[in-house]
Formats: structure tokens, C-alpha cells, sequence
């Protein structure tokens, strides 16, 4: 898949969601630890520099701890 | 090296208001937490390395966090890990007189890492914005990097537009060879020539999220990277070549598109986790992560449970990745006459099988179990790369990692 076409989709996947208005108080289930995107910040350091060691990719919501990561 | 793609990281995962879509307001309370994980590599095969089965990295890392609020609108937190760690790892492939690829394995060493993070959050009634500075240490390597974020809602705090810059600044430091400098390039040529080299590189990310209904969120992002420095691996070496087996470009530019959806299922009492990540390189990787969780609920309705806030989430995850070789990666073939390697620092080649065509599967389980302002979680990861993973047929990469995780830790919040 191009670039250019996953971006068209990326777009296309947040524009034709047929958003209905969210007012705060109902939004008790988007407030729960589990929606959030990285609902352990530990976990997700360690996962993104283990990945980042052993992968020849980094970056975006996936990105790496610090460090060399040469082994 | 990547210190500063920490900072992307959070910039990233605060997209559509990372800790509560419902509120842009400071942390009412404060955490913390603590980790223990124990990693374990798979022994290298004995069949196709140099002196038979080694034994692979064995990892501790000990991680803590603390979060306060501060004043109505801000609130700070550090985190800090500490990894101890030995064992062999891949020193370069080659292919033998017979055709038969092979791995030669560096020998066990010993190296511990330290790391520490400093942020501060300003929150608005909409909007909020953090700073962030840290570095990583170790023997032979140091990492420093400082960056800044933000957010801003919109469209009645439906729609959250985010952003976060990032610089940082490596030094090398890979010799421990105190002879003269003839010697040092005899014997450790690879370390030699990265001897007080430097690494810089800026990044940039910017990422839309939106609220979809009452049960889901989803958001999208991109995020450029630049890299300038030295780049290739200084541990890819063999003493005696007089030249290093890993000559990288030292320029290197990363895009990444990536997207992601939450859903809640009420009936269940459950949340459905869905990212994806593409990349592409100046190095001519193309690479996609997909990744799926599903965080299963379950409160117990007994009189002994519910006084004490008891209750449990059980989490089991997959993943999958896959990436295309880097343009000079090359199994060079020591059968022949001619030396493959050379001295020309501009002819790059790497038998890194991290620039590989290759594919990664990884799955895992995790359960956490609330009790009052505790949190107690344990978890186990397997991740297993394979060439056949990429859908490559063709080669053998003996050097890839498979391995174990186990980790457990604690929260409280007060």
C-alpha cells in the first residue's frame, strides 16, 4: 500500500465516522483507564525499547526507550 | 541514541487526551509504580554458530514512577529504570565455503543501564501542554534529549489536535582499549572507528484523535525523524579485520503514518485495543506493526470483594510485525577470494538481522487485580522473529531473536 493511498484511508476512517456529540457527562466509559491509549505508561516504555532493540523500526505511537540498544 | 523517541512517544500517546478523554483538567491524585521484569533470549542455534549453541542476552530491569498533581493545574512526574544485563550477542552472518550461513556470536559481556525522565504538565480547561528532559547511561554509550508537547480540544472537546518536538544528543564511547591506536584498529576495528563519535537527531510528530460515540475514540498521527551521526553498529566486528564489518550511511530519515481505535463493550464489560504503524526510510525499510488487546473486566459481586474495591482485568495481546531489508544489507560470502569488507566508509554493508527482511509474532498475557488504591500486575510475553514471518523464503537470518518476558509490579495511587 502507497503512502499516499494509506493516508487517503487514515483520513477517510476519521472523517466518515459519523460522529454523534459526546457531551462530558457521558463520558464515564471514554474516562476508564482501559480506553486510554497507553493504559500502563511502565509497560509500554519497556515494550517500546525492547522493540526498539530488535527492530530496525522506531517512531509514531510505537516508539523506543533510551539507550543504545546495540545488542 | 533513541532517548528522544521516548519523548515522541508520550507526545504520540497523548493524542486524544491519553490519560481521560472525558477531562482536560490536572491529575486529581498521584501515582506511582513499580516494575520488575526478567528477559530472556533464545540460545543462538547451535547448527549455525561459531562454536556451537551461546547463550543469549538474559535482562533484569527494575522500572519506577511517580506522578503528582501540583496546584490545580499542573503536575509533574519522573520515571527512572535500571537493567543489568549479559550474555552474546551477534557479532556479524556470513555465508561459509559450503554455502551454509552462519553467525558469529561476540563474547558474553556484562553491561547495566540507567535511565531517568523528568515531565511537567500545564493544563488548561481545553488544552495542556509538557516539557520533557532526560538522559540514559551506560559504559559505553550516553543518551541526552529534551522535548515539548501539546494538545488542544475542539469541536465541543470532541476532536484533540496534538503535537510534540523532540531533539536529542548521543555520544559513543564503545572502546575500553587503552593501547596505542595501531592496536586499537587491529584489534576492535569497529570500536576504534566509532571511538567519541556522536549522534543528533530531531523529531516531530503531529496527530489528530476524535471521539466517535459514547463507547469509541479513535486517532491517527505522523511523525518525521532525522537522524545524523554515527550510525552503524560498533560491536560488529573481528579482531584482526583492521576494518569494521558495519559501515551504515550516517544520515537516516523515518516517516511513520499510524492510526488506532478504543471501543468499550458494555455488555462484556470490556475494551478493545487496535493500532497499527506503518514506516518507511531513507534506508529503504518498509515496515507495519499491527496490534490488538482485548482488556477483559471482571468484578466480583461478594460482599468481601466489593468492600475492599477488589476486582480484575485479565489482557492477552498480539502482535505482528514485518519489515523489508535496508538497501545494504548483505550476507557477504567468505568462500570467496576477494575481501568484502573495506576501509571506504562510503561502500555500506550490514549483516545486522535487524535490517533483514523478516517478520515478528509476539503474544501476551497480563492480569492486573485492583485492591482499594493498589494495583497488582503480572504478565508474560513471547516474541518470536523468523525470516519466514516476512514472507522471505529465500534466506536464512540465524542472528534473530526469540524470547521471553515475565514482569510484575505494583501501583498505588494516593
Amino acid at each position: 500500500m502507497s503512502i499516499k493511498s494509506l493516508t487517503i484511508t487514515l483520513v477517510a476512517l476519521l472523517l466518515a465516522t459519523g460522529c454523534t456529540t459526546v457531551k462530558p457527562w457521558q463520558r464515564g466509559t471514554l474516562a476508564k483507564p482501559e480506553m486510554s491509549w497507553s493504559p500502563d505508561p511502565l509497560e509500554a516504555t519497556l515494550e517500546n525499547h525492547i522493540y526498539y532493540s530488535k527492530e530496525a523500526s522506531f517512531g509514531g505511537t510505537a516508539a523506543a526507550g533510551g539507550g543504545c540498544g546495540c545488542n | 541514541m533513541s532517548a528522544v523517541m521516548k519523548n515522541l512517544a508520550r507526545s504520540a500517546l497523548a493524542v486524544p487526551g491519553m490519560v481521560s478523554v472525558a477531562q482536560a483538567a490536572a491529575p486529581a491524585e498521584a501515582e506511582t509504580g513499580y516494575r520488575f521484569t526478567y528477559y530472556s533470549e533464545d540460545d543462538s542455534p547451535a547448527s549455525r554458530s561459531d562454536g556451537g549453541a551461546q547463550e543469549r542476552y538474559k535482562i533484569q530491569v527494575h522500572q519506577f514512577y511517580l506522578m503528582m498533581p501540583f496546584g490545580d493545574h499542573m503536575s509533574w512526574d519522573i520515571e527512572t529504570s535500571f537493567e543489568s544485563m549479559s550474555g552474546a550477542s551477534p557479532a556479524y552472518t556470513y555465508k561459509d565455503d559450503e554455502d551454509v550461513t552462519r553467525v558469529y556470536m561476540s563474547g558474553a559481556s556484562t553491561e547495566r543501564r540507567f535511565d531517568l525522565y523528568g515531565s511537567g504538565r500545564y493544563y488548561w480547561s481545553e488544552a495542556e501542554a509538557g516539557a520533557t528532559a532526560g538522559f540514559s547511561t551506560e559504559r559505553d554509550y550516553t543518551a541526552f534529549f529534551a522535548g515539548t508537547d501539546g494538545s488542544i480540544q475542539l469541536n465541543e472537546q470532541m476532536t484533540t489536535i496534538s503535537g510534540g518536538l523532540s531533539a536529542g544528543y548521543d555520544i559513543l564511547n564503545p572502546t575500553q582499549d587503552f593501547s596505542g591506536d595501531q592496536q586499537q584498529q587491529a584489534n576492535t576495528p569497529g570500536r576504534f572507528a566509532a571511538k567519541g563519535e556522536s549522534i543528533w537527531q530531531v523529531s516531530a510528530y503531529e496527530g489528530v484523535g476524535q471521539v466517535i460515540d459514547m463507547n469509541t475514540v479513535v486517532q491517527a498521527g505522523i511523525s518525521v525523524t532525522h537522524k545524523n551521526g554515527y550510525l552503524s553498529d560498533p560491536y560488529r566486528e573481528y579482531a584482526g579485520a583492521e576494518v569494521p564489518y558495519d559501515i551504515r550511511p550516517d544520515n537516516r530519515t523515518l516517516l511513520t503514518l499510524s492510526g488506532g481505535a478504543r471501543r468499550y463493550f458494555p455488555g462484556p464489560d470490556a475494551a478493545l485495543h487496535a493500532d497499527v504503524r506503518f514506516l518507511v526510510d531513507t534506508w529503504d525499510i518498509f515496515s507495519s506493526t499491527w496490534e490488538v488487546a482485548w482488556y477483559q473486566n471482571y468484578a466480583p459481586n461478594w460482599n468481601w470483594f466489593v468492600d475492599n474495591a477488589i476486582d480484575f482485568q485479565l489482557v492477552p495481546k498480539l502482535r505482528y510485525y514485518q519489515q523489508t531489508e535496508a538497501y545494504f544489507y548483505e550476507i557477504p560470502d567468505h568462500g570467496v577470494a576477494d575481501p568484502y569488507y573495506t576501509a571506504d566508509t562510503t561502500t555500506y554493508y550490514s549483516s545486522d538481522p535487524r535490517l533483514s527482511k523478516y517478520g515478528a509474532l509476539s503474544i501476551g498475557l497480563s492480569l492486573k487485580t485492583d485492591f482499594r488504591q493498589f494495583s497488582w500486575t503480572i504478565g508474560g510475553e513471547r516474541y518470536a522473529a523468523n525470516p519466514a514471518y516476512g514472507f522471505n523464503g529465500d534466506e536464512e537470518t540465524p542472528g534473530l531473536v526469540s524470547f521471553w518476558r515475565l514482569t510484575t509490579g505494583l501501583d498505588y495511587r494516593f
